[in-house]
């Protein structure tokens, strides 16, 4: 299943997107800049608009930083619609528009740069959060946004839990598969720095090719390989055997 | 009419009221109200939040009701979107009111239109308080901009919202939601056009998708309704 940019927008290196997140007594405040809009960088016109959004699920924050020829960004804007706890699931999306709304480039779901006390607990590409929230359930796979982990906090040490090789084992393959699931569903166009596409990369499989929706049987097996390639990887047998054994 | 004092269920309280509404479905006698201020079940909010227990003319009224009650928590949208507890104790309060024959429990799955476990869209638009309450609260300073997503009863929101519902991108936007109504209601009337909630070309379901190939060429933020309209092929012309 191929993917075509027909729009022309131009694709906005993650790296270009300057954001960082400072926190002082609850209270969340964004600073984002874009690099290299000017000369010799993507040549966008002078009067494109510059946007910023912060996302949490449905909830989202805008802010313009400016126009491409006079970018004043912001600095320490307070994200007053966000609570502090969910910081690690915090995302930005950064958009050029044309005067009349056409989107000239963009970059989606950037994780900020944290405040050091926040870096702790997250885990690069997949974050993992306690939660009040899951009755009986040991754990969620929330993808109402970027995928998200959401360990029961009612089993005690919710980080070592999920550290655990039976957990790693029994639970990863399926948190891959309906990751690279939602992946395929997102349809968006190639976009080889995309976390989850290099995530995918690196286990040997490009979601570019994976079956059409419309082939359910092939698109399994897709999945049932990326699944298997996660487990040839981390040696999953191996994991629980030696668990066992220790 | 009955006046309550806000309270939310805790993780005990939850699994209590899915249970009871579990019994409820399988035709057993469940009794929901000695849940309701239980103490191991509940917790009282702050403020002690007073409210009436009323009919709802509609998902739009609903949500400004609850927008009220919620309102006095001092919270943000984003904290009341999260508080589960608060939104399932919410529907437990109001369960009589939703569903006075308790045989209609017997039909279809009532557990996500009355419990909240997490704020997933996918779940959370289902809810028959948090879902009009949501759409509500982004749209409060106007909320008839949002009219076809809240004309419906609260027990039967019907294809409009569950379309869009299940698109949290789309529904929090302000200029898109203004350019649905515009283009789905009858601006006299209040009431949606004809085939708006069909299946059929220019319907609802086809509007979603129309919309989320726009998000790769455009940014409608601020654009207004009319720009919008403006941009659909064709198959919505019977609608504009």
């Amino acid at each position: 299943m191929s993917r075509l940019n027909f729009t022309g927008r131009k694709k906005i290196p993650r790296k270009d997107v300057r954001a960082e997140i400072n926190s002082a007594g609850g209270r969340l405040e964004l600073t984002a800049k874009l690099n290299h809009t000017g000369d010799g960088g993507y040549e966008f016109p002078d009067d494109a608009q510059i946007i910023v959004e912060a996302r949490i699920g449905q909830t989202f924050m805008r802010f313009g930083l400016g126009t491409v020829a006079d970018q004043v960004g912001i600095q320490r804007e307070h994200l007053f619609e966000f609570d502090h706890s969910a910081v690690g699931a915090l995302k930005l999306d950064v958009r050029v528009v044309s005067p009349d709304g056409l989107l000239l480039g963009s970059a989606t779901g950037i994780p900020p740069v944290l405040p050091d006390e926040d870096k702790r607990d997250r885990i690069p590409l997949l974050p993992f959060h306690a939660s009040d929230e899951l009755g009986q359930r040991l754990w969620r796979l929330d993808l109402s946004a970027d995928p998200i982990v959401e360990i029961n906090r009612g089993v005690g040490d919710w980080n070592a839990f999920a550290r655990q090789e039976i957990f790693i084992a029994l639970i990863y393959p399926e948190l891959i598969r309906a990751i690279a699931q939602w992946e395929l569903d997102q349809k968006r166009e190639p976009d080889e720095d995309a976390p989850w596409t290099r995530f995918l990369h690196e286990l040997g499989h490009d979601p570019a090719d994976a079956p059409d929706e419309d082939d359910e049987i092939e698109r399994e097996r897709w999945l049932d390989a990326v699944t298997a390639s996660f487990a040839v990887r981390h040696e999953l047998l191996k994991k629980l055997e030696l668990e066992e054994e220790g | 009419m009955t006046t309550r004092t806000l309270r939310r269920f805790n993780r005990k309280g939850l699994e209590a009221f899915e249970q009871c509404i579990r019994g409820m479905t399988a035709g057993r006698l469940e009794n929901h109200l000695p849940l309701l201020e239980n103490e191991d079940l509940t917790e009282p909010t702050a403020n002690n939040c007073a409210f009436e227990v009323r009919d709802f003319r509609d998902r739009e009224d609903a949500g400004k009701h609850l927008d009220a009650i919620v309102g006095q928590l001092g919270k943000t949208d984003f904290e009341l979107r999260n508080d589960v507890g608060l939104w399932t104790w919410l529907a437990a309060v109001w369960l009589d009111v939703l569903i006075p024959d308790r045989t209609a429990m017997l039909r279809g799955d009532p557990i996500p239109r009355l419990v909240l476990y997490s704020n997933d869209f996918k779940t959370y638009y289902r809810h028959w308080l948090a879902g009009p309450w949501s759409i509500y609260s982004a749209h409060r300073e106007q909320p008839d901009r949002a009219r076809a997503l809240l004309y419906t009863p609260v027990t039967s929101p019907g294809e409009i919202a569950e379309q869009f519902g299940a698109n949290p991108t789309l529904i929090r936007r302000t200029s898109t939601v203004a350019a649905i109504t515009k283009l789905y209601m009858h601006p006299e009337t209040g009431r949606p056009k004809r085939g708006a909630a069909g299946k059929d070309k220019g319907g609802a379901r086809r509007l979603v998708k129309v919309l989320k190939q726009f998000d790769l060429t455009y940014d409608r933020e601020d654009m207004d309704a009319d720009a919008i309209i403006s941009l659909l092929p064709d198959e919505f012309d019977r609608f504009r």
